[in-house]
């Protein structure tokens, strides 16, 4: 799959070190320059032709005691930035043409004695280590180069896509239940190299006074930095925020209730008082496309993996009074997931739409339209991400589309969720 | 359809009536009024207004009945120093909602803010030409002073125009219109009483002159009939919000020519 040839060229005005992988590069070491010649500074030019793979990442030590000029002139598949410098130097990204970036560091006179400045390009952020360190050069993967693109969207317009599927076909879709003890229910979901994990608490809690005969349901998604580089810290945080109002709005239907996957009403234990909450946990755990999806699936075999337990109401209690409850840890009952709709994601690329996109589909998007629906084939939420406008026409085409490719998933998705809930039992 | 009442911003005058239901009505019934004595395909009267903060490089205030809206740009300007460089511009939009914007105090949450935020991004960006102004950042604030239902669509209208009034070049004006279920019923431009008991909801975005749908989202159950309806009904008000926002630009060019 990764067979594309990227090729890395750096012009290094200062002696320097490679390593790929952690693995030192002995035929890409600088040369041997006096260290105190600043003002004649010699020219190295290193010239990376290797199959690099998207996770690789390059580390490029550079002798401190220069003013270092990188220039980097990327297969269209690196991109170089500058990210946090320390407040001791100053550096500017200079310019860009095409896939070239300029970058010029420059290094106070207190910090050229100091000999461990080191600079990281990879794909991975390195935390700040404490000391004099000016700053780190960061490269990165944007984007595809051209002949990429070209070859992902001329597949596309050919119905060929470049892992062998057809525009319409999922990947092979796994489901494993029960995967978190602690949790009612739980599912993990992996559909090519996307993987998340769905988890279902159900805690006592009290109802809203808005909607006193009503349980609540939380859904948060969390995006963890194991799935890729960009989402340490607050990376994350606004694609989670994306995505869990995203589900939120397909699975849990309209203000007072109609078309939700969730009834809300089966959460109340005593009118007013007592109610089920229901937190619905989503983690991303590996991310290769189509993870709202992912997460749509994963959560409804979570749901169906719930088990509720048993609620007995001490009677007596007056009407001011919080009820006695007692909850049963051997009887549980069954969740009813029926209404769980499945997410369809169709991402448009040219003037065609695929399902299940990976990430590198996704990266030549011009938009994208996620349609959740349930059984019976009615539209039950529906989010427009990407910034291309559509025609009406062709929203309601997609629709249509999404429409006929649910029902295929949801039988595929029954019947995997149905295989593991058997392996769990057996084993 | 009934045409939008009010289609002239001069015409417009505040209403002194309050909707003061203690009950919601019981939506079922074919024959129910809507609180405000509305058709059910009509929109509330639109008022519009650009130039509202001397400060920003552009702004705008907008009142669709109870719902009171206003926003300012800011830039474009230069990126903060931690962002990567980027050779398009960047939109950063941020939506709030005063104490007294609710009917319980503070009752919008933060949660809230920041969803409506991320909407108002999506369905802006893609009217915005991000081309003509690289390396720096548009800051579109947006307060809602007042909540009376169809928040998000109007705070995105009222930006659009905002945006306008900046001299931001976009490939259109972004009209944004909701429509509720309610029962068997679809009412358009619902006020928050209608939203708080609706079955769905559906709110399209659009670029009135290309007819291009920039944010399109859905709650609730629809059979794809419904969102049939309902998308040309949302439509033909965009296109009717569309020329009143016109009007309102052409009027504050005119004005300030003067």
């Amino acid at each position: 799959m990764e067979t594309f040839t990227r090729f890395l060229l750096l012009i290094c005005f200062c002696r320097h070190t490679i390593y790929i992988n952690g693995i030192r590069f002995p035929s890409f070491e600088g040369g041997t320059y006096p260290p105190t010649d600043r003002p004649h500074l010699l020219l190295s030019v290193c010239l990376i032709l290797n199959t690099l793979r998207r996770t690789d990442y390059l580390r490029l030590r550079f002798s401190p005691h220069i003013v270092d000029i990188v220039c980097a002139l990327a297969s269209g598949r690196w991109s170089l930035s500058v990210s946090p410098l320390s407040s001791h130097s100053q550096s500017s990204v200079v310019g860009c043409v095409g896939s070239v970036l300029l970058v010029v560091l420059e290094k106070g006179i207190d910090h050229i004695a100091n000999p461990n400045s080191s600079f990281r390009l990879g794909v991975r952020f390195c935390p700040f280590l404490t000391g004099d360190i000016s700053g780190y050069i960061h490269y990165r993967m944007v984007g595809l180069s051209v002949g990429e693109k070209h070859f992902i969207q001329g597949g596309i317009a050919q119905d060929l896509r470049t892992d062998g599927r057809k525009r319409l076909t999922y990947r092979p879709i796994f489901v494993e239940t029960g995967v978190i003890a602690q949790a009612n229910g739980s599912a993990r979901v992996k559909m090519g190299r996307t993987e998340v994990i769905a988890s279902v608490k159900a805690e006592l809690g009290r109802p809203s006074s808005s909607a006193p005969d009503k349980g609540k349901v939380s859904i948060y998604i969390d995006c963890s930095p194991t799935a890729a580089p960009q989402f340490e810290g607050r990376g994350g945080e606004e694609l989670s925020m994306e995505l869990s109002a995203a589900l939120r709005q397909c699975l849990l239907g309209g203000k007072s209730g109609a078309g939700a996957g969730i009834n809300l009403s089966s959460l109340s234990i005593v009118d007013g008082k007592v109610c089920w909450d229901l937190y619905i946990d989503g983690l991303v755990i590996s991310m290769d496309g189509n993870v709202l999806d992912a997460l749509g699936a994963a959560i409804k075999a979570a749901l169906s993996n719930t088990g509720i337990p048993k609620v007995n109401v001490a009677s007596a209690a007056s009407s001011d009074e919080q009820p006695e409850v007692d909850v049963s840890d051997e009887e549980f009952l069954q969740f009813d997931t029926t209404a769980v709709p499945v997410i369809i994601t169709l991402t448009k690329i040219g003037r065609h739409y695929i399902v299940d996109a990976t990430s590198e589909e996704e990266s030549q998007m011009s938009s994208a339209v996620s349609v959740s629906i349930n059984r019976q084939g009615l539209i039950c939420g529906l989010t427009k991400r990407g910034g291309a406008g559509l025609d009406p026409s062709v929203i309601l085409d997609m629709i249509s589309v999404a429409k006929h490719v649910s029902e295929q998933l949801m039988d595929k998705l029954d019947s995997e969720i149905a295989a593991a809930e058997a392996m769990e039992e057996e084993s | 359809m009934a045409a939008k009442a009010g289609a002239s911003p001069a015409t417009y005058s505040p209403s002194p009536a309050t909707y003061k239901k203690n009950r919601p009505p019981i939506f079922t019934d074919v024959d129910w009024v809507r609180p405000d004595g509305r058709d059910f395909h009509q929109c509330r009267p639109a008022f519009l207004r650009t130039g509202a903060v001397n400060a920003a490089s552009g702004s705008a205030y907008a009142e669709f009945g109870n719902t009171k809206v206003m926003v300012s740009i800011f830039g474009p300007r230069e990126s903060k120093k931690a962002m990567v460089y980027s050779d398009i511009g960047r939109l950063n939009c941020n939506v709030s909602y005063t104490t007294f914007a609710t009917p319980v105090r503070g009752q919008a949450s933060d949660n809230k803010d920041k969803d409506i935020s991320s909407q108002l991004h999506k369905s802006l960006e893609g009217a915005i030409m991000l081309d003509t102004f690289p390396k720096t950042t548009v800051d579109v604030f947006a307060l809602v002073l007042e909540s009376g239902g169809c928040d998000l669509p109007v705070v995105i209208s009222c930006a659009s125009l905002a945006l306008a009034d900046a001299g931001i070049m976009m490939y259109d004006l972004v009209a944004a219109v909701s429509v509720s279920c309610l029962g068997k019923n679809l009412v358009i431009d619902p006020i928050s009483e209608e939203e708080n008991y609706q079955d769905g909801g559906l709110m399209i975005t659009c670029l009135p002159s290309r007819n291009e749908v920039t944010q399109l989202t859905i709650t609730g159950e629809w059979s794809t009939p419904k969102v049939h309806e309902a998308m040309e009904l949302c439509l033909d008000a965009c296109s009717k919000l569309g020329k009143i926002m016109r009007s309102c630009l052409k009027e504050s060019a005119s004005t300030s020519q003067e």
